[in-house]
């Protein structure tokens, strides 16, 4: 007795929600959606120079606005993705051995460790050399 | 599968992406809280942020003055160059991921449209905050 | 069939018969289950109990032959190494892995990944090939260490069902090909480095990947392809600095 042999690929179709399995590809979709705010907030500071170009009057006005609540708000939520994006990446660039200790990569707990300690360190040093601290 | 042709154009905008990331991660969470918060959290004093603070600021007063006079000149660079790298490194890294963001909500056929609008949009915004934050003395 | 007192597992199918039904639909099954039980017992336990047209992949039963991954409870696993008493929800949901083309059941289309392998030249190339009578290129243990991570793919494809880039554009060359690129690149016997980088680092190349490093989670050996395409991707950014910096020095 012949059998006809079916052979019909199936093809699922991935759902919009797909991220919303999985912690891991929410936290993903997080990471990537920082750059959103990374972008809005270099056109606020380009807004900001532009504001302080315009004089006095101009700035007073924007920094009205600035200080707005709505603002303040917004500006803390940047931070916030501005934070998540700083320890995402070091332990992204951690898993991308850029040099090697005794032939070896270093441990990526070390680099995330060394990147965490710079970047507090560094953020320091800007708060004393260009604001003349507190 | 058919040999594809070597992507020569991705890898520079991956160096910038990368380079930028660097820059965003280490200075733009401090730049943030001191330029957008740290007033209204009563960290810093008006006189700081007020028009004639923020143009003391861009001069590069507070790091001329720590930098004394061997180094003094460079304060007035500083406070440009920081607000140039972190403009031209958060467009250039910022818009590059973005691109993926759309990629990967079905865009990814757009890419011969969206690649130069979004690198363009980095590299004019760049220019500006080149031409901006050197136009103060 | 079971005693009394047996502990009962309930098990959530995914079944696909292309010569009944068009679309896949779930089945499911209670069966006896004892706590050293795996999720391919359990499916041996359906075959050859319950119902003998379930189809799935398997054959070594120990993790190394790669053929018995599955989509349980949402994440690609091998069901060889895979615990029903870790496993919290029930009833317990087995998929064919994602991102691939269903067959039957749980028997997925392996044809595209079988071709992005071969995409990444993974062999050894050499300019210059010696004579078979020198013997064999040889290798420290040191140099063997440097690909011996990216050396141990099994081919699961476990990587690829976890891929969301793979899963939005099916020419992705994605997670595994990438690695066995890389192993290939960190051998001190290859010589085809510019030749291979070429074939990865294309629009659907190792410059798609975001990143995302679910590949690196799923899988089973430890390989970390996410960590192994960003490696290729800084070699060919650098070489491509190098040949634009330097026109004319030798690459």
């Amino acid at each position: 007795m012949a059998v006809e042999t079916v052979r019909k690929p199936y093809v699922r179709q991935r759902s919009a929600w797909w991220w919303t399995k999985n912690p891991r590809y929410v936290l993903f979709q997080f990471r990537e959606l920082s750059s959103v705010f990374v972008v809005l907030y270099a056109f606020l500071v380009l807004w900001q120079l532009w504001a302080l170009r315009g004089g006095s009057d101009a700035y007073y006005a924007f920094l009205v606005m600035w200080y707005s609540r709505p603002m303040m708000a917004l500006n803390a939520v940047i931070l916030a993705f501005a934070i998540l994006h700083s320890v995402t990446w070091f332990a992204l660039t951690a898993k991308v051995p850029l040099f090697r200790i005794k032939g070896r990569p270093p441990p990526a707990a070390l680099v995330i460790g060394a990147s965490l300690a710079i970047w507090v360190a560094l953020s320091l040093l800007i708060v004393k050399l260009l604001y003349g601290g507190f | 599968m058919a040999a594809a042709e070597v992507d020569r154009v991705t890898p520079m905008f991956w160096g910038l992406f990368s380079a930028g990331g660097f820059v965003v991660a280490f200075l733009l969470p401090v730049f943030i809280f001191m330029n957008s918060l740290a007033y209204g959290l009563h960290v810093v004093p008006w006189e700081k942020v007020e028009y004639g603070g923020a143009l003391r600021w861009i001069r590069g007063d507070p790091a001329t003055a720590l930098l004394g006079s061997t180094l003094g000149w460079l304060g007035g660079w500083l406070p440009k160059l920081f607000l140039v790298l972190i403009i031209g490194g958060g467009l250039f890294h910022g818009l590059h991921r973005f691109k993926y963001v759309l990629y990967d909500v079905g865009l990814h056929r757009a890419k011969k449209v969206l690649d130069p609008i979004l690198y363009g949009i980095a590299a004019a915004g760049t220019v500006a905050a080149v031409v901006l934050a050197f136009s103060f003395p | 069939m079971a005693d009394r007192g047996t502990k009962m597992i309930k098990l959530r199918i995914s079944r696909y018969r292309p010569e009944r039904s068009g679309e896949p639909f779930d089945q499911e099954f209670t069966i006896p289950y004892r706590d050293d039980m795996v999720v391919l017992d359990a499916l041996n336990y359906i075959k050859d109990h319950i119902d003998p047209t379930l189809t799935y992949r398997w054959s070594c039963r120990m993790g190394i032959c790669g053929s018995c991954g599955a989509n349980v409870d949402g994440t690609p696993k091998l069901t060889c190494a895979l615990y029903l008493r870790d496993l919290k929800k029930r009833p317990v949901l087995i998929e064919p892995l994602a991102n691939f083309a269903v067959l039957k059941d749980l028997v997925v289309d392996i044809e595209p990944f079988m071709e992005k392998l071969e995409a990444a030249k993974p062999y050894i190339i050499r300019k210059d090939e010696r004579p078979i009578e020198r013997g064999e290129y040889r290798q420290t243990p040191e140099e063997l260490e440097l690909y011996r991570q990216q050396s141990l793919c099994i081919n699961c494809m476990l990587c690829y069902s976890a891929c969301p880039v793979y899963g939005h554009d099916e020419k992705f060359l994605g997670p595994a090909a990438s690695a066995l690129a890389l192993r290939y690149e960190l051998d001190s016997r290859d010589q085809g480095s510019e030749e291979r980088l070429a074939a990865v680092a294309t629009e659907h190349g190792i410059w798609q990947c975001t990143f995302v490093g679910e590949c690196s989670v799923v899988c089973p050996k430890h390989v970390d392809p996410a960590g192994a395409i960003q490696q290729l991707k800084a070699l060919a950014a650098t070489r491509l600095m190098k040949a634009m910096l330097l026109p004319l020095a030798p690459r």
